[in-house]
């Protein structure tokens, strides 16, 4: 038979990191924003922790201190429901709809913050989707990433979820108002095992409904903004 | 899990490589995934196949390498193996200090290798003679 035609096969590196594209996007976001003079926070739970409650008294906390160009993307599944909560609030929100997927991209991010048409906000807020694991993998491209652990559901987290308590600048630890209720709830044993796995987080207890702690959390927030400006 | 979000960028990656390359099919897809992943490996099989249906690297078998975590001790410079369930792992085997490191492997999700088959010389889809 002529030219029989033995399909030579090779085998080619490629070397290229999955979540490069992420990353580098995350990059560019971030050092926008900082541009802008713009603090972006990265907010982190599980479903229920009180995410949205919390920024909320956070956003009154600000406007209190003479800081009024504030935005939040909410990120859920789907629905808007928290976004409502913030737009009668006052404050610009962008509703993000990952449609199922588990983890808040790039991509997802950047087409939310087109949607507010403005780049003059002073502080901007991810409320991150309901979720310790997969969060934790995905650079949103803010400057600071936090989570919360509310007290009902229990202090024994750390080692079960260990990298979201690794790569967070700071832990807040919300519903304090339920510790009377919860005495199995050991603050110190929490905060010695963050610390074991992240000696530099920043551990904050708050109760959003009481205004407990929520100084000191104002207080970080904003000289996280001035080392950015700087 | 996001198992499904991390292959389909693999995919992607994978796809593009070869895009202008003179690639019949993509026979075999190796990722390097170091051990501080959280990917359930018994997904990737069945993951990958429903994932590369109509690409060119559909029926693509993979591999996975597995990418051990070390570090480098801020203090000596020194790199050790770590595992992040043993505490004992943390002290650097050089100096003694202890959670003192950097990690530096064991956190890829990567696409290491590709093999593909070559399309066979003679006369391709532009009509042009190859060797």
């Amino acid at each position: 038979m002529m030219g029989c035609n033995m399909n030579e096969m090779r085998f080619l590196e490629i070397k290229q990191d999955i979540f490069g594209k992420n990353n580098d996007a995350a990059a560019a976001f971030r050092s926008a924003r900082k541009e802008d003079g713009m603090l972006y926070i990265d907010v982190m739970a599980s479903p229920g922790a009180g995410k949205t409650t919390l920024l909320l008294t956070i956003m009154a906390k600000l406007r209190e201190r003479g800081s009024q160009d504030l935005a939040v993307i909410e990120a859920d599944l789907e629905s808007d429901v928290d976004a409502l909560k913030i737009k009668e609030a006052g404050v610009d929100s962008v509703e993000l709809n990952t449609r199922g997927v588990c983890h808040v991209e790039m991509g997802m991010v950047e087409k939310a913050f087109a949607a507010f048409g403005s780049t003059s906000y002073e502080y901007l807020f991810l409320e991150n989707i309901g979720n310790l694991v997969c969060s934790a993998d995905f650079d949103t491209g803010a400057h600071v990433r936090v989570m919360l652990l509310s007290v009902p559901e229990g202090w024994d987290k750390v080692m079960k979820y260990p990298p979201m308590f690794s790569i967070v600048d700071a832990l807040v630890v919300t519903k304090c108002d339920y510790l009377p209720l919860n005495p199995d709830f050991d603050m110190n044993a929490l905060k010695k095992q963050a610390r074991v796995l992240n000696p530099d987080l920043a551990i904050f207890a708050v109760s959003a409904r009481t205004g407990e702690g929520m100084d000191e959390l104002t207080d970080w927030i904003c000289a996280q903004r001035q080392c950015i400006l700087r | 899990m996001h198992e499904m979000s991390l292959l389909r960028d693999a995919v992607d990656i994978v796809s593009d490589a070869v895009k202008d390359a003179d690639v019949k099919a993509v026979t075999k897809v190796v990722l390097a995934i170091g051990d501080m992943r959280d990917v359930v490996e018994a997904y990737v099989p069945s993951l990958f196949e429903r994932l590369t249906r109509g690409t060119i690297a559909q029926g693509a078998g993979v591999e996975i390498i597995h990418v051990p975590m070390t570090a480098r001790c801020r203090k000596c410079g020194f790199v050790m193996p770590i595992d992040v369930n043993d505490e004992k792992s943390w002290t650097c085997p050089s100096c003694g200090t202890y959670k003192d490191f950097r990690i530096i492997t064991g956190n890829e999700f990567m696409v290491k290798s590709i093999e593909v088959e070559m399309r066979p010389g003679g006369v391709r889809d532009d009509g042009v003679q190859h060797e």
